[in-house]
């Protein structure tokens, strides 16, 4: 089974995922801010990220800590699924596959709120090894 | 059947304030006049080209039987001083709009040309005619009246006066000899005359004149006066309507995240500790989830709608679209309820547009799901992309429970349900065609809908080919 983060400040979802996942055999850790994160990423070396867009303090905070995940060395491979709570509000399509990959270096999109089993399909996916 | 036509109407922002000269009066409302007043010209030109090739073409004796005299060359002359300066003011016109934007200065400038040399032009004319013979010294009125429309009570009384002066000028000038007698009839050519008649006739012409001016000055400025209020009005209603679009949004987005919670708490009920819930309690957790759905759809579609309409109507995100490729996008997206629904859903067509993916995508994803809902078990909706001379049709059909024809014309209405749509699917939010409308606006779309009830509903998307959206934001922006 793998090491997950997921990086998030809704609390109540974040744990709620933790504990599912964990029920399915992964060890999770939790970050509920994106301050510190990428040296928490870096000595935690989890192996899958899950990550939320908007957070308080800065509403494009998540896109901003996978970009610095990409650019920081011994984490830069790590696969990241972002969480998008925003398609409502926000003039931008996640959906489609024609996401540029350099200006948002992510594995996966998924709309929230996530659906679990839809999860844990993307997250067995991402950690199946090539 | 009954059909209905969804045009891309104005939004109500266009009326928002505008830049206008100190009368309240528009740029664009000056420039409309500004060519006005050249079109009217063409017709003066017209008719003193015939009087004048007429003079020319017929008999002198002919136009003495009808008591004329022959006029000569200057109705020619004058028609060619007209052309002149006809197509100087068109030129001048036709440069104003490639400046930064409309100047009101500078159309206000043109028509005072326009109005200025008309004046001349027309005093020569009067006097070539006869002004105390004939009644031609009234065509005065109409510079003055459209004056009194185009400019305020200030500008409106200085053409009146100048109006009086040139007439005035011509008609003393004439009566004590300095100008030799003219006009078109016989009697004319007889000697200077009489001055009383002259002044009994000038001085109660002119002040007719004056109290026109007054009349329909003081018409026009209260009837300005009334637009500038409506328009006041209407940018206020406007204002509010944004502000409580802006409210709704706020209340909304703060209901999401405490229900994104209980949504988390039942997904983590349903597959990690559903095995451990009785029966009896399952069922409860079953309808507490079915209801946080309807919640979800309607705080999502409140959340689309408000997002959509502080858009502005040309987005940023106009690009080529690949509109089969986006169907079947849509149609990923759906396939589940589908599915559920047993519905069948066939695509067919290409083509390509250019226009706003996202916006585009939330039009059809609401649509082909209508079709879906809409749907009798086992039915098929159909999805066809057609390419036209200059715009592409997409037919979005289904074959089910239809619309009735007194409520076609409303089903775009926010938060509206027919009965039967009510009764077929509890669960709708009445806001998917609300947001279809809306972006319909957006992207300046029209969408036509043809429904028999019992047999199903037909939608029509018609989005332009080429650039018109791209030339619809060049426009708004100048």
């Amino acid at each position: 089974m793998a090491r997950i983060m997921i990086i998030d400040d809704d609390i109540e979802m974040t744990d709620n995922t933790a504990a599912f996942l964990r029920k399915q055999g992964h060890e999770v850790s939790v970050l509920y801010t994106t301050e510190g994160a990428v040296r928490h990423v870096s000595e935690g070396k989890p192996e899958l990220v899950i990550l939320d867009v908007m957070f308080p303090d800065n509403p494009a905070a998540g896109f901003d800590l996978a970009r610095n995940i990409r650019r920081t060395k011994g984490i830069n491979e790590t696969p990241i699924i972002l969480l998008t709570g925003i398609n409502q509000e926000f003039p931008m399509d996640f959906s489609g596959k024609d996401i540029d990959p350099d200006w948002m270096p992510v594995q996966d999109f998924m709309e929230k709120p996530v659906q679990l089993p839809a999860l844990l399909e993307q997250v067995n996916r991402l950690l199946k090894k090539p | 059947m009954g059909s209905f036509r969804l045009d891309p109407a104005s939004r109500p922002q266009d009326a928002a304030p505008r830049p206008a000269g100190a009368d309240g009066l528009t740029s664009a409302v000056l420039l409309h006049n500004a060519r006005w007043f050249t079109r009217i010209r063409w017709s003066v030109v017209a008719v003193l080209t015939g009087f004048g090739a007429a003079g020319i073409l017929f008999d002198p004796d002919l136009l003495m039987r009808f008591g004329l005299l022959p006029p000569g060359l200057w109705p020619l002359t004058m028609a060619i001083i007209l052309t002149l300066l006809n197509v100087w003011s068109i030129r001048w016109i036709r440069h104003l709009p490639s400046r930064t934007s409309y100047p009101w200065r500078g159309v206000a400038a043109n028509i005072w040309f326009q109005i200025v040399s008309d004046l001349l032009v027309l005093t020569v004319l009067v006097y070539r005619i006869g002004p105390t013979e004939t009644v031609i010294a009234f065509a005065y009125l109409f510079h003055i009246t459209l004056a009194c429309i185009f400019f305020g009570r200030r500008d409106s009384l200085a053409v009146t006066t100048m109006s009086a002066a040139l007439f005035l000028a011509t008609v003393f000038l004439e009566a004590m000899a300095v100008l030799p007698r003219a006009g078109i009839f016989p009697h004319a050519s007889l000697g200077s005359p009489d001055l009383l008649r002259t002044v009994t006739f000038a001085v109660p012409t002119v002040f007719v004149w004056f109290v026109v001016w007054y009349l329909v000055s003081t018409l026009s400025d209260s009837v300005r006066r009334r637009d500038r209020e409506l328009d006041a009005a209407n940018t206020r209603i406007v204002r509010a309507d944004e502000e409580m679009n802006l409210q709704m949004l706020r209340v909304t987005h703060d209901l999401k995240a405490p229900f994104s919670g209980i949504e988390s708490n039942i997904q983590i009920l349903k597959h990690s500790y559903w095995e451990q819930i009785p029966e009896s309690v399952r069922e409860i957790i079953g309808k507490i989830d079915a209801r946080s759905m309807t919640l979800r759809a309607r705080i999502g579609d409140i959340l689309t709608l408000g997002s959509l309409r502080s858009a502005p109507s040309a987005q940023q995100g106009v690009g080529p679209v690949n509109l089969r490729a986006l169907l079947d996008a849509v149609f990923r997206d759906l396939l589940g309820l589908a599915q559920e629904r047993k519905v069948a859903i066939e695509i067919t067509g290409e083509a390509s547009v250019v226009s706003d993916t996202r916006q585009l995508k939330i039009l059809f994803s609401n649509l082909i799901s209508n079709a879906i809902v809409y749907s009798l078990e086992g039915g098929t909706v159909e999805v066809g992309i057609e390419e036209e001379a200059n715009r592409v049709s997409v037919r979005v059909a289904d074959h089910g429970i239809g619309i009735s024809d007194k409520a076609l014309p409303q089903v775009f209405e926010d938060f509206y349900r027919t009965q039967e749509a009510a009764s077929f699917n509890p669960n709708s939010t009445g806001l998917g065609l609300a947001i279809v409308r809306q972006v319909a606006r957006n992207l300046r779309l029209t969408i036509e809908v043809e429904s028999e009830q019992g047999k199903g509903t037909t939608f029509h998307v018609l989005i332009p080919k080429n650039d018109e959206l791209k030339e619809e934001r060049t426009w708004r922006e100048s």
